[in-house]
């Protein structure tokens, strides 16, 4: 008997921030499915669905934030980074059509994700509260063995008409196409304050001070200008290995959006929950741009802690979130001021961008209110 | 098990308790193909400087009247490694060749009085093994358990990093089930206390641990001063959980001081250097049998040289004075342990210190360890302070235990999941999932089979092979980059016999040859059931609060 088409999806949790998820979807299958959920192959997008729980018992209906990932492949087996620490967490499988309305097909039971010794990670500005998740998930479940298709799903399933009732909207024209989001245009936004289409130049960085008993040098910079070389990483596992420093860190975008409203981020249409109220986030790996986030004037700007309407109607505020390991001692000069590490090297920082950075060329409403807030 | 006041003999005690448990486990590898493998002389060094020394020095405390209410953790592959008839009988000429070595060394005349110290010391193992423990120093510690002197503990079958398979809870199950029905065929009683493999925690594992009748659990520290809600006083409280099962949070200040590398004790210039081995720098016409033997120069213990400091040229050790040191760290300890309870408080009534290690630190990686412990249970019985007790003696002892559910958790190098599943090892997970899927749709469909059937041996063996094939140790090996190649290759070889036998059981084709040769490796568990991996009424991952009555989400759409 050959088992190689089992349809299965499992998440590992990994650390508080991160989970393992892997995957092996039957390519037949998934036609099938994407067809019976009346969504065409060509526009199906998939998506992985992270939903943060109070409770390993609770229903993704309850969920108190989510997370979307694009996914790509039948088979895989790839880390989900979340941009809140902890908690019980569910994962679903599932498309979203050209309107971004998501249908769940695949889910996997909840995990808890570990926690984190007390760190004396510098406390910066945070998240004022996490974004519920849309309680439109009541119809999940996992396929454990999916010789065939579940029953249910050769209807549309019910959770799509048990949605909560969205804002009204006025019908949606395309936005003109813009440059995709990308990390380097992310960073180089944040650190000039400017829109990337008015950036000429990435902006030299300051200067890691050189001193003679830096570590030796492998061929990577600090920073961009950085005279000082080292091995280095941008994660914390794998690839990182021995590096003196390791990163990670994530863009996110929170905000409520009021009746009518409706926003495109990054290609992909927000779909809040009935308060309005939506989180996005877009993980940022490269080590050399988070060091020059972390160390550089964009984190000069002073944070406000309230949503603002910097988007005229749209209440939203961008945030980066930046986590850190200092393996070797030596490193500790290097790391800019405020940032003060735990004693097995550990920081956080979680930085507003100031309220003049009109930054994402993704971020974009798709039509202005039709109704009165 | 005596409550405290036993304990104490009515004396009045005015410190806290010391829960200190050592934690001793392998993982099973055997290699009946090779003369001798690396994997099965980890076992017979930890034999000799760990296992065998710890007898010697509990039969000197029980000759000096001293009870040391130690806490003895067993895991199951190293039970059974321990009951390996065969590797015992190589042991025995492994250790008879090394006395004859370092006696040969002793006659040279280069190391003189370090080569016969070192011929001395394993005649006196020699003697302990075979005089003292006929062989079986398994029935050692069951004797001293019988007569309440140390307690027994176990763990999961073959160490499984449990948060890892929390998803599937069938698995933990079958982790913690096999593991203590091991324990309780060699011991004939259950554990009170489980130690959880890398003290890996998450919600909903203390209802399956309940439900084996286990009592008490261990904890890395900050499960506990992140539990929801904190005990006040941090890890000096036991945190009983919502199901009455007790945690011990490791008490990470005083660990260090034998743990760290940078501080700890083991390290300093006076002990015994573990890297060089003069087996390394013998000649062949010395070494004869033992390269006959074992093929190749693999460590033998012949440790001549103290570390001295971090410089590569070391002093030769002095064995008096590597004692006098571990008898003043032996008193440093107490005296930091008593300290932290004054500064604390004190608290006669339940402030416990939970201080777990691995055993294999104490003689094998630090020589004096063993020294060190005994001169430690000395020191306790001098003073009443501080009271030693067993871990279940704590749990019986604590009336005010604070409750809360711990955080979820593991002692990995950051407190997380990570040190056991990240980008070198996160291959083995998936392959280990899609085995458990396919195992579970064979034991409903060759369950029933008669266990000496080709296909009862099979399933069987399916079913060990999957238990040793999620050890932790291997991923910690290759994460740590201590032996990787060795761990990938023990895993790759695993993994390839369990899908073998699978794909054979799902053919309805067995093939008797390699299910022999797989029973004649993976020969853990002789009388493994399969009703083990037969997923029951568990709870799945869940919160404390809820886990009895949470059932897996598990609904097709």
């Amino acid at each position: 008997m050959d088992n190689s088409t089992d349809t299965h999806f499992e998440i590992i949790p990994v650390d508080p921030h991160r989970f393992l998820a892997f995957w092996k979807l039957d390519p037949e299958l998934l036609l099938r499915a994407e067809n019976v959920l009346g969504i065409p192959h060509t526009e199906a997008g998939w998506f992985l669905r992270a939903f943060r729980l109070a409770d390993p018992g609770h229903g993704p209906e309850q969920a108190f934030s989510m997370q979307d990932f694009p996914i790509t492949g039948s088979r895989q087996e790839t880390y989900f980074a979340l941009s809140f620490p902890g908690g019980f967490v569910s994962a679903v499988l599932g498309v979203k059509d050209r309107n971004g309305r998501f249908s769940p097909l695949l889910r996997a039971p909840c995990v808890a994700l570990p926690e984190a010794p007390e760190s004396g990670a510098s406390a910066e500005v945070h998240p004022a509260e996490e974004v519920p998740a849309p309680g439109d998930e009541t119809a999940f479940g996992t396929i454990d063995d999916t010789n065939a298709l579940p029953e249910e799903l050769r209807h549309p399933p019910p959770a799509a008409s048990e949605s909560p009732p969205e804002p009204t909207r006025a019908p949606v024209s395309r936005l003109p196409e813009t440059p995709a989001l990308d990390e380097g245009m992310i960073v180089t936004a944040a650190l000039s304050g400017k829109h990337p289409s008015s950036v000429r130049a990435e902006k030299p960085g300051r200067e890691t001070p050189e001193r003679s008993t830096f570590p030796a040098a492998t061929g990577r910079t600090i920073g961009r200008g950085s005279h000082a070389r080292c091995r280095l990483a941008s994660r914390f596992d794998g690839e990182s290995g021995g590096a003196p420093l390791a990163l990670r860190g994530a863009l996110a975008v929170e905000g409520i959006l009021r009746p009518g409203q409706r926003l495109e981020i990054d290609g992909m249409e927000i779909l809040p929950r009935m308060d309005g109220r939506f989180t996005w986030t877009r993980p940022l790996e490269d080590f050399s741009l988070l060091w020059s986030l972390l160390t550089e004037a964009a984190f000069d700007v002073t944070a406000s802690s309230a949503l603002d309407s910097r988007f005229s109607e749209f209440l939203l505020r961008t945030l980066i979130d930046i986590e850190g390991e200092v393996r070797d001692p030596d490193y500790r000069v290097y790391l800019p001021p405020g940032i003060r590490p735990d004693a097995s090297g550990r920081f956080r920082l979680i930085r507003e961008i100031g309220p003049d950075f009109d930054f994402i060329p993704r971020i974009a409403p798709l039509t202005r209110s039709v109704a009165a807030p | 098990m005596g409550s405290r006041q036993q304990i104490t003999d009515g004396n009045e005690t005015r410190g806290g308790s010391l829960v200190l448990l050592l934690h001793a486990h392998l993982p099973y590898c055997r290699k009946p193909k090779h003369p001798v493998s690396l994997e099965e002389n980890w076992f017979f060094e930890a034999l000799t400087e760990c296992y065998l020394q710890l007898v010697r020095v509990l039969d000197r405390l029980e000759r000096d009247g001293i009870t040391p209410r130690l806490t003895l953790s067993l895991s199951p592959t190293l039970i059974c490694l321990l009951g390996d008839q065969s590797l015992l009988d190589q042991y025995r000429r492994r250790l008879a060749l090394a006395e004859k070595i370092a006696e040969r060394d002793a006659q040279s005349g280069e190391f003189q009085e370090a080569a016969a110290r070192q011929a001395r010391f394993f005649a006196e193992t020699r003697h302990t093994w075979e005089e003292r423990c006929g062989g079986d120093p398994l029935g050692v510690f069951r004797e001293y358990a019988e007569t309440g002197r140390i307690e027994l503990a176990t763990t999961a079958a073959t160490h499984a990093f449990l948060p890892a398979y929390q998803a599937r809870p069938h698995i933990v199950e079958s982790q913690i089930r096999v593991g203590i029905d091991c324990f309780e065929k060699t011991f004939e009683h259950r554990p009170g206390f489980f130690w959880l493999p890398e003290c890996g925690y998450f919600p909903g594992i203390e209802t399956m641990l309940e439900a084996a009748g286990v009592r008490a659990f261990g904890l890395e520290s900050h499960a506990i001063t992140r539990a929801r809600p904190a005990p006040e006083r941090g890890v000096r409280s036991p945190l009983r959980c919502p199901n009455g099962l007790v945690g011990f949070g490791r008490d990470e200040a005083i660990s260090r001081l034998v743990w760290s590398a940078a501080e700890g004790y083991p390290g300093h210039p006076d002990y015994r250097e573990f890297h060089r081995d003069r087996i390394h720098e013998l000649p062949e016409s010395i070494l004869g049998e033992w390269l006959r033997e074992t093929g190749v120069r693999l460590p033998a213990g012949l440790k001549y040289w103290r570390v001295t400091g971090p410089e590569q040229e070391k002093a030769l050790y002095d064995a008096r004075a590597a004692a006098a040191r571990a008898r003043e760290h032996a008193e440093h300890f107490l005296e930091v342990v008593r300290r932290a309870d004054r500064d604390d408080g004190g608290n006669p009534d339940d402030g416990i210190r939970f201080a777990p290690f691995d055993a294999e630190l104490f003689g094998h990686w630090w020589f004096e360890g063993p020294l060190w412990l005994e001169e430690l249970f000395r020191a306790l019985s001098r003073q009443n302070e501080l009271v030693p007790v067993t871990a279940t003696e704590a749990v019986a002892g604590c009336h005010r235990p604070a409750e809360g559910c711990p955080a979820p958790s593991s002692w990995g190098d950051r407190g997380d999941n990570s040190h056991w599943i990240n980008r070198e090892t996160d291959w083995i997970y998936p392959i280990l999932f899609e085995a458990d899927h396919r195992l579970r749709k064979l034991l409903q469909r060759h369950g029933g089979a008669p266990g000496n059937s080709p296909e009862g041996r099979a399933l069987r063996q399916a079913c060990r092979t999957f238990l040793l094939a999620q050890a932790s140790d291997w991923p910690f090996m290759i994460r740590a980059g201590t032996a990787a190649d060795l761990a990938v290759r023990h895993m790759e070889g695993l993994l390839g016999r369990l899908r073998r036998l699978l794909a054979d059981l799902e053919d309805g084709r067995i093939d008797r040859k390699f299910l022999s040769e797989c029973e004649a490796t993976d020969r853990a568990f002789p009388e493994l059931k399969v009703d083990h991996f037969t997923p029951a009424r568990h709870a799945g991952s869940g919160s404390p609060e809820k886990s009895a009555s949470i059932q897996p989400r598990r609904q097709t759409l």
